[in-house]
């Protein structure tokens, strides 16, 4: 079975996000909104192999440790965890 | 005999001949090992040069600490007991790596700093060039005050250009045998690569000796 995850990674509350500061003065200087306290992250969209769902989850957990997560600055969101339909061809189609 | 160093080239290495220079200048006889080995040869120091490997994707050093030879470099510290040195980049990677303790994260003023930079090494004032954005030391209280306690930082800012906590610009592990810096000090080791170095000082030697001196002990 395939999964999908979306994830999202941030910087830790406690530290200093500058380009969210740099953002949250431009929305200020501009009169949309005086205290927005902007806090940016990184994007991420993967698929993830795996026969049973525990075994994609636990997939999820090592690539977010391994790879996508410092834990000594950064903390992360699972946005969406689900399987990936498979396109299966109705019986009796022909595929060219 | 000449002491060996190998330095360890990643797709996206760019300090890696200027790095060579410095050490030959010093007086070591060098390699470069490229990020795929396992198997290194009998090194005295291994050195991660600076650059931007695999572009810094993710973060800076974060991918290239999952490469064979950073994989094989954990088990050839504890095996061969060299000495370990990572230049900007390379400091970058020892931390993602988990080499060395804290984190770098991105500059306080989110720019590209370039600049020579005056700093305290060993209670002796020298000037280093910096080139990097993400170079900002971060470590948490307790890791803060272990770093204090042991003196594991060699290197501070005397004007603090990135928002690193406590001036931090170098930093050594606990055993004293792995070091990291932010400065470049290859880019200060030879006249014709340092031409804007205040009165000529090539500082960036002072370290490579110093370090050619820790290794000798």
């Amino acid at each position: 079975m395939k999964f999908k995850a979306k994830i999202i990674v941030k910087l830790k509350d406690k530290i200093k996000d500058s380009k969210g500061e740099a953002i949250s003065a431009v929305l200020k200087r501009i009169a949309l909104e005086d205290e927005a306290n902007v806090r940016t992250g990184k994007f991420f969209e993967l698929e993830i192999s795996s026969k049973t769902t525990d075994g994609a989850h636990f997939k999820l957990q090592e690539i977010i440790k391994e790879v996508l997560v410092n834990p000594v600055v950064e903390t992360c969101e699972v946005l969406e965890f689900e399987p990936v339909e498979e396109f299966i061809p109705e019986s009796g189609a022909v595929l060219e | 005999m000449k002491l060996k160093a190998g330095i360890i080239v990643f797709l996206g290495t760019n300090c890696e001949r200027d790095t060579k220079t410095a050490l030959e200048k010093t007086g070591f006889k060098t390699d470069f090992i490229f990020h795929t080995e396992t198997k290194f040869k009998n090194y005295d120091l291994i050195v991660l040069p600076g650059g931007f490997s695999f572009g810094d994707y993710i973060r800076a050093g974060r991918l290239a600490k999952l490469s064979p030879a950073v994989f094989a470099l954990k088990d050839y510290i504890k095996k061969q007991k060299c000495f370990t040195l990572g230049i900007c980049n390379g400091f970058q990677i020892l931390t993602e790596g988990g080499f060395l303790p804290g984190a770098l994260i991105e500059n306080k003023n989110t720019k590209f700093i370039c600049q020579n930079e005056p700093l305290i090494f060993n209670n002796q004032k020298i000037t280093l060039p910096i080139a990097h954005k993400e170079g900002c030391f971060y470590a948490d209280s307790n890791t803060l005050k272990i770093i204090e306690e042991r003196n594991m930082a060699f290197l501070r800012y005397q004007n603090n250009p990135n928002g690193s906590i406590n001036d931090i610009a170098g930093l050594y592990d606990r055993e004293n045998k792995i070091m990291g810096l932010m400065p470049h000090p290859e880019r200060a080791a030879l006249k014709e690569c340092a031409p804007n170095s205040p009165n000529n000082a090539l500082d960036g030697l002072k370290l490579f000796n110093f370090i050619k001196e820790e290794i000798e002990k």
